[in-house]
């Protein structure tokens, strides 16, 4: 071959191999990206889970804000939790700020996933059994965000189901829509969870969230709502399908170790520290005490996790236990407790009382308290002071977990504020105070002209 | 003999010139050879000078290089009759039968006009097509210049170089630049979707090697700034380009150059000053904070907390000794911390070669001390360039280079030095605790953190030119840029952050390391083929494609417990919790492949016509909406090519130019940006791995589109003065940015093309000759940019606030999007001490009120609108002095004001003059600094929020950007006492050397207090053997 030949076979093979070699079809190697990036069971699975990783846990914060706590000598030492306690506007606007975009976080990967559905393939029957596995988990998680926002956003149910209630979503994306009434969302969300708890679905793990799950979110909705009798044929379900021993006193810590336990219904699985804000210094104290009217009985079987004594400014004081006495003692958490057979006993128990099963009603509370060691509830509790009774015996139960603030905002009650060790009461905050509604925060209403604000709070959209 | 004959005559014109000196030919009547020593200078035929070309005389193989100004000095055995040869790649080789002259200034013409014979043209950069510039706006950097300036980072020396190329320094040494062809295409801030593209040698390379380049290794810098130079580049070039040519062998024997600066940094601007230990103490005690010794020992402080005490005076008189004491000392802590270093740079260079095979091999070294202990930069580099022709068809070329840059710093988040010059007290010292930071010494202070970032690039690139027909030109490129960016960042547990962090004994000191890795590759490919018809129509067609490729792969290691010891090697991996050890990895792959055509017809050399298409895919964008378009039409006229102007001894040249033309921009968009992506989490939930959804994604994304409209004359009257004026507008539709949304989307951002935003401008550049002789040489030169921007359209709304408690939108209709908006201030209010600010409705309003929308009004743009340059040579003999003024104007900066002193910060010093110019009762008028008491929130909210008139200055300033004095020596001196030396010069060359502003603190260009370009006076030598 002459040089001019291997010139000219050059000049023609370098466009074509040129031609040939590039290719603009380059995944991202760290991605998974559309249209393929979900489209079998594994995938989705790890999905969802992320979607339960986004979860937002503001239990503490409820547990601040509700009546779980009172005022210690350290409380100053974060400002902002203290105000938080105070229920200044400031710090709600802020705190509002901050789970609005979170829980909707959460929906809208609920979202995604949900949308792709359609497209994970499944091969054989286990395939289709843990898709529609996923199907009905997403739901239910979808319609525990939902329903978290609706109790904090909007009025309570018993104003009237006309009153504005929560951004409901279409799909994954910008959109603009209005809020949609309260009725309507919890439409919405019943929908949700008829669907879910209708598919058999029992993992063995607490992490996943059940039918049994989905089961006990319907008896709260229907609580919520007012709906006693649908409430407690739904709490006497999951009550049915409950495990020998889950509510005995031998029992109770496993309610707070790291291994799932059948006891539980649900609970959120976490590989970080949980509750430590509440925390000052393992050697001075916390931020909080546990308000004294939570407190329980020495004989209460209960009261050995649930309670922390410690000294604080010279004396011995009852600190909140559960998450906060495994920080203390430096053990791991790995279940935060949701749902757990406990409430829907008193779920049980206050639609009773309040539909003229006062009888069954007592029996149900007494049965599980005399078998902590704890008093029961007097035979001559009757109406709204048994209700009242039954309340607090739930608020007792699940102190510290973030729950009783919804049941004071959805009973209407006064909430007092306490003075240091609960000395004295500082302030009340009557059951028509506004701030028991958090606002729309202006991250929203700047953006979506359609939405309202709350009465009482700002609406300043420039 | 018409070729000599032509010689003579263009040697002739160039030598009558007003001011040329008379030919001092010597007669003599010896026929046999003798040694004899001939001068000159060489330039192409735009009258620049050519560097590298080879002189020789074949006869007795005697030659000589010129030198970088063209410039040569021949030293052979000359006769009459025997010819001397200018050679030089790229043009046509010219032959001067030698007749007694003593001085020979010859103009090189392009080869490629030779119409008779195939040259081939080699080309370092494949994209320079030349048709480009028949409507394209292409200029170029000055070189030589540029080489003039002794400064380390060598994108900041690119300052002024051309009109509408900025360059803003933005804080300490070695801190990236930011470089911007005619401003923000984007409204996206930063670099990553505004800067230009840079390709060197034809390949792509990123910003990092380019800030680390040696100026000496480059030949050319051309900046294209329209869409009809840029389309062939498609989508990567919506910012403009940057195409830049390494410098290349030549035929000869070898010759060897070496050039080095040497000299001193000094401490640069001061700005403010501050206070003196008798004014400090006497602030301190009106501030009255206890925590400060001026209240603390003075009489004030005893009546007030020991007005009982029996002991009184005598504590007065103590506290007064104290007080004298201290008011004793008075360190100048502008001239303790900061200090004067020193610039070295020497680079060596050997280039040569036969008719077959030429090279080019250099080797640098630059070293630039920093004002402040710890910060330092220092870049080395080596650069191998091999060119082989090919036949008679062809040329290979083919580069290597590689570099390797480090930039130390002691400035991080926690510590940061340059800040303690405005911060420390006059009456403090470097032993002794510390009144301005209690518990602290001078010591705590330093040492605190380390921070250093290297780079270390190597890249390769071969390109092959063929010319298998007449008229028919095939080229071709590959390349490889590779770049590792090497960062560390070191706090010892000695530090006084550590020792209070609460960490434990064996968690302490930080260490965090990240190694980015990015590889560019490139391939070009470009046909062309210019033939002219009937002597008049001159055609040039041509065919490309181009494919670049981006792989990212960045890693980053953060642990604690390393103690005092500099390594990740100390990490103690045992720690758990936040001060676990912390790995990080992500990796990124671009590719974009493009299509183009260009066309280009002149006519008789008097009109011309240029269109050019791009079609190109990239990566980023899902497969169906992959595909964007750049488009350019042009045409350009040449009245002085008429006959009856042709011969016009007024006006030369005249020639006008429009285009207009349209790119698109997908900088800064990323993958999961436009379809929804996912990534594995690195924790787990029941065992189970997360597959997190990365963000949200925007499907209805499209690139910026860009269209720009050009349009410019350049004339040149009586060969010696040149204005070129070009105006441009540059609208940028569907331009992107992250805006907010409803965060009932679970998110807070998106990425939306949102609008239409305008860049327009002009830039002008005037040169003139005004002695253009060989012994006398004086020309002037000034440039002028003019840049303003606005948004023209919204498509969701009138107006955009990014954040939620802006008071004024950050994007609005009409407006300009670099604005800097504030309430004005009137005074001082005598009754608060806080600012009256004008209120929307022109009564007064003071700061302790909220401010609203209507209150506040555009201070300035942050941005100056105007930027230039006034550079001035001169010339005599053998000297050489060059001169280049800097300036902007119309921009402002916001005051830092941290050196301003209340109550709560007394303890740290005070701006001189802050005690008489500032409130501190009621009734206080005429006062500039508002109260030093915090009485009201929303008036201290007020001016910390927003700036106000009074907190931002102008950002104006004219810096003497370049001085350099150039001692050619004689070559009868040289060949006398070092024979082995060709060319030898000396010379004084300093950089930044000083600035005048209006602006009240250090730095009005980056507008931060531990800015400002260091001044850099150095000792020039470059020697040629």
């Amino acid at each position: 071959m002459t040089l001019k030949q291997l010139y000219r076979t050059i000049a023609l093979t370098l466009p074509l191999t040129w031609l040939g070699a590039c290719s603009v079809d380059v995944p991202p190697p760290d991605l998974y990206s559309d249209p393929d990036a979900i489209t079998n069971v594994e995938a989705a699975r790890s999905l969802l889970t992320s979607c339960y990783t986004l979860y937002p846990h503001y239990e503490y914060e409820f547990s601040t804000l509700g009546n779980d706590f009172c005022l210690t000598s350290l409380s100053g030492k974060d400002i902002n939790q203290q105000n938080l306690y105070n229920w200044q506007d400031k710090d709600i606007s802020s705190l509002a700020t901050d789970m609005w975009l979170a829980y909707y976080n959460c929906i809208a990967n609920c979202d995604v996933l949900m949308e792709r559905l359609d497209k994970v393939k499944t091969a054989s029957t286990s395939a289709a059994d843990a898709k529609r596995a996923i199907t009905a988990e997403v739901k239910t998680l979808k319609a525990l965000c939902y329903f978290q926002l609706l109790r904090i956003y909007a009025p309570a149910y018993s104003q009237g189901g006309e009153a504005d209630g929560i951004v409901l979503k279409n799909r994954v994306g910008l959109e603009f829509p209005k809020r949609s009434s309260l009725a309507q969302c919890v439409d919405y969300i019943r929908t949700l969870l008829t669907e879910a708890a209708a598919v058999d679905n029992a993992p063995k793990r607490n992490g996943w969230l059940s039918q049994q799950a989905a089961r006990q979110l319907l008896a709260q909705l229907s609580l919520y709502t007012g709906q006693y009798d649908e409430a407690l044929a739904q709490a006497k379900e999951v009550l049915s399908h409950m495990p020998a021993g889950a509510l005995s006193a031998s029992q109770y810590p496993r309610l707070w170790d790291i291994a799932t336990w059948e006891g539980r219904i649900f609970a959120f699985n976490t590989a970080q520290t949980y509750y430590n804000s509440l925390e000052y210094s393992a050697t001075e104290g916390d931020l909080f005490a546990l308000n004294p009217a939570l407190r329980m009985e020495n004989t209460d079987a209960r009261r050995a996790t649930n309670e922390l004594a410690m000294t604080m400014a010279g004396e011995e004081r009852t600190l909140l236990g559960k998450y906060n006495l495994r920080n203390k003692k430096g053990l791991s958490t790995a279940y935060i407790d949701q749902m757990r057979y406990a409430e829907t006993l008193f779920v049980a128990a206050e639609c009773e009382a309040r539909t003229g099963h006062e009888a069954e009603a007592r029996q149900r509370v007494n049965t599980y308290l005399e078998d902590m060691g704890a008093t029961p509830l007097g035979d001559n509790l009757t109406g709204t002071a048994l209700v009242k009774a039954i309340l607090n015996e739930k608020c007792r139960e699940l102190a510290g977990e973030g729950h009783n603030w919804f049941d004071l905002k959805r009973t209407g009650t006064t909430l007092p504020r306490l003075k240091r060790w609960a000395t004295a009461i500082d302030k009340n905050i009557s059951a028509d105070d506004y701030r028991w509604t958090f606002p729309i925060p202006s991250s929203e209403y700047k953006y979506n002209e359609s939405v309202t604000q709350n009465p009482g709070w700002p609406l300043n959209r420039n | 003999m018409s070729k000599l004959s032509s010689l003579l005559a263009m040697t002739f014109l160039w030598l009558c010139s007003p001011v040329a000196v008379a030919q001092h030919t010597t007669a003599t009547t010896q026929t046999a050879a003798q040694r004899t020593v001939v001068t000159g200078q060489v330039k192409d035929e735009q009258g620049q000078p050519l560097p590298g070309v080879c002189v020789l005389v074949p006869e007795t193989k005697q030659g000589v290089v010129t030198d970088p100004d063209g410039r040569y000095t021949l030293t052979a055995d000359l006769m009459p009759g025997r010819t001397i040869e200018y050679s030089f790649m790229g043009f046509a080789t010219q032959t001067v039968v030698y007749g007694h002259q003593k001085k020979l200034n010859i103009i090189l013409k392009e080869s490629n006009t030779e119409l008779d014979a195939v040259v081939v043209t080699a080309r370092t950069n494949i994209n320079e097509i030349d048709i480009r510039g028949k409507a394209g706006v292409v200029e170029s950097i000055d070189m030589k210049r540029v080489e003039e300036k002794p400064m380390i980072d060598f994108a900041l020396s690119l300052q002024g170089q051309v009109p509408g190329l900025m360059v803003v320094n933005t804080g300490e040494l070695g801190s990236r630049p930011q470089i911007r062809i005619r401003g923000n295409s984007s409204l996206r801030k930063g670099n990553a979707t505004n800067e230009p593209l840079y390709v060197l040698d034809g390949k792509v390379i990123s910003a990092d090697v380019f800030y680390n380049l040696n100026p000496t290794d480059i030949k050319s810098i051309k900046v294209l700034k329209n869409a009809a130079a840029c389309a062939l580049y498609g989508v990567k070039a919506a910012n403009g380009v940057l195409e830049i040519s390494s410098q290349r062998g030549y035929e000869g024997a070898p010759s060897i150059n070496y050039s080095t600066n040497v000299g001193v940094t000094t401490r640069g601007r001061r700005g403010i000053r501050m206070m003196n230990s008798a004014e400090k103490l006497e602030l301190e005690r009106l501030l009255q904070n206890p925590e400060t010794p001026g209240y603390r020992y003075s009489a004030d402080y005893y009546n007030k907390y020991y007005a009982n005490d029996p002991q009184l005076p005598q504590l007065i008189a103590a506290g007064q000794a104290k007080l004298d004491s201290l008011r004793r000392i008075n360190t100048d802590w502008f001239d303790e911390l900061l200090r004067n270093n020193v610039y070295h740079r020497h680079s060596l260079s050997v280039r040569g070669g036969n008719g077959q095979t030429s090279y080019y091999i250099s080797g640098n070294y630059a070293y630039q001390g920093g004002r402040i202990r710890g910060n330092n930069k220092e870049r080395m580099g080596i650069r191998l360039n091999l060119d082989q022709r090919l036949g008679k068809i062809g040329y290979l070329m083919f580069s290597v280079d590689g570099a390797y840059a480090k930039t130390k710093t002691p400035n991080g988040t926690n510590s940061n030095p340059t800040s303690l010059i405005y911060e420390l007290n006059p009456y403090e010292q470097k032993h002794g605790t510390l009144w301005s930071y209690p518990g602290q010494t001078y010591n705590d202070l330093m040492h605190q953190f380390e921070a250093e970032s290297k780079d270390k690039s190597a890249g390769a690139s071969a390109s092959l030119t063929l010319t298998p027909l007449p008229g028919l030109d095939v080229a071709a490129v590959v390349g490889v840029d590779f770049l590792l960016g090497d960062a560390a960042q070191f706090t010892p547990s000695t530090a006084y952050s550590e020792q209070h962090s609460g960490a434990a004994e064996e968690a302490r000191g930080i260490y965090q390391k990240s190694k980015n890795t990015t590889t560019n590759l490139t391939g070009n490919l470009r046909v062309t083929y210019n033939r002219t018809f009937a002597e008049k129509h001159d055609v040039t067609v041509g065919a490309n494609m181009d494919y670049y490729r981006t792989d990212l792969d960045n890693q980053l290691m953060r642990g604690y417990g390393v103690g005092t010891i500099n390594s990740p090697a100390a990490i103690n991996q045992s720690l758990s919790g936040t001060r676990q050890p912390y790995v990080n990895a992500t990796r990124d792959k671009m590719a974009q492949v493009g299509y183009g055509g260009v066309l280009g017809y002149t006519y008789d050399s008097t009109y011309d016509l240029y269109a050019t298409l791009k079609l190109d895919a990239s990566s980023v964008l899902p497969s169906d909406k992959r595909w964007n378009k750049a488009w350019a039409v042009g045409i350009g006229w040449t009245p002085t090519q008429y006959a009856f102007l042709q011969d016009n001894k007024w006006l030369t040249n005249l020639n006008l130019k429009a285009s207009y033309g349209q790119t698109a921009n997908l900088n800064g968009v990323s993958v999961a940006q436009t379809v929804a992506s996912f990534e594995y989490a690195t924790t787990s939930y029941e065992s189970t791995r997360p597959l997190n959804f990365i963000t949200l994604y925007n499907s209805d994304l499209v690139p910026e589109q860009n269209h720009s409209i050009d349009y410019g004359f350049s004339i040149e009257l009586l060969k010696r003065f040149t204005i070129d004026m070009n105006f441009y507008t540059r609208k940028t539709k569907q331009a992107l940015l992250d805006v907010p949304i409803p965060t009932s989307t679970g998110f807070s951002t998106l990425k939306r093309n949102i609008g239409v935003l305008q860049n327009k401008g002009v830039e002008v550049s005037v040169n003139a000759k005004v002695i253009d002789g060989f012994d006398w040489r004086c020309s002037i030169g000034a440039t002028l940019a003019y840049n303003e921007n606005k948004v023209l359209d919204l498509y969701y709304a009138d107006r955009i606030y990014t954040y939620e408690d802006a008071l004024v939108p950050d994007y609005e209709i009409g407006k300009s999007y670099d604005m800097l908006y504030g309430p004005k201030s009137l005074s001082i209010d005598p009754l608060t001490g806080y600012p009256m600010f004008r209120g929307g409705d022109g009564e007064e309003k003071s700061a302790t009120k909220p401010l609203t929308k209507d209150d506040v009004i555009a201070l300035g743009h942050l941005t100056p609108p105007y930027t230039g340059t006034v550079s001035l040579n001169f010339g005599y003999k053998s000297f050489d002095f060059d001169m280049d003024f800097y300036y902007v104007h119309g921009g402002v900066q916001r005051y830092s004001y941290t050196y301003v002193r209340n109550k709560d910060t007394a303890n740290k010093n005070a701006v001189g003059g802050q005690t008489g110019k500032m409130w501190f009762r009621q009734g206080d008028e005429n006062k500039t600094y508002w109260t030093p008491f915090y009485t009201s929130a929303t008036a201290e909210e007020n001016i910390a929020l927003y700036p106000n008139s009074r907190t931002v200055g102008k950002s104006d300033y004219l810096k003497l950007s370049m001085v350099s004095l150039r001692y050619r020596i004689p070559s009868v001196w040289t060949q006398k006492h070092l024979p082995c030396v060709k060319y030898c010069t000396v010379g004084l060359q300093a950089s930044n050397l000083y600035t005048w502003t209006s602006y009240n603190e250090s730095d009005p260009e980056s507008g931060q207090l531990a800015g400002t370009t260091q001044p850099v006076f150095t000792f020039n030598l470059n020697v040629t053997f």
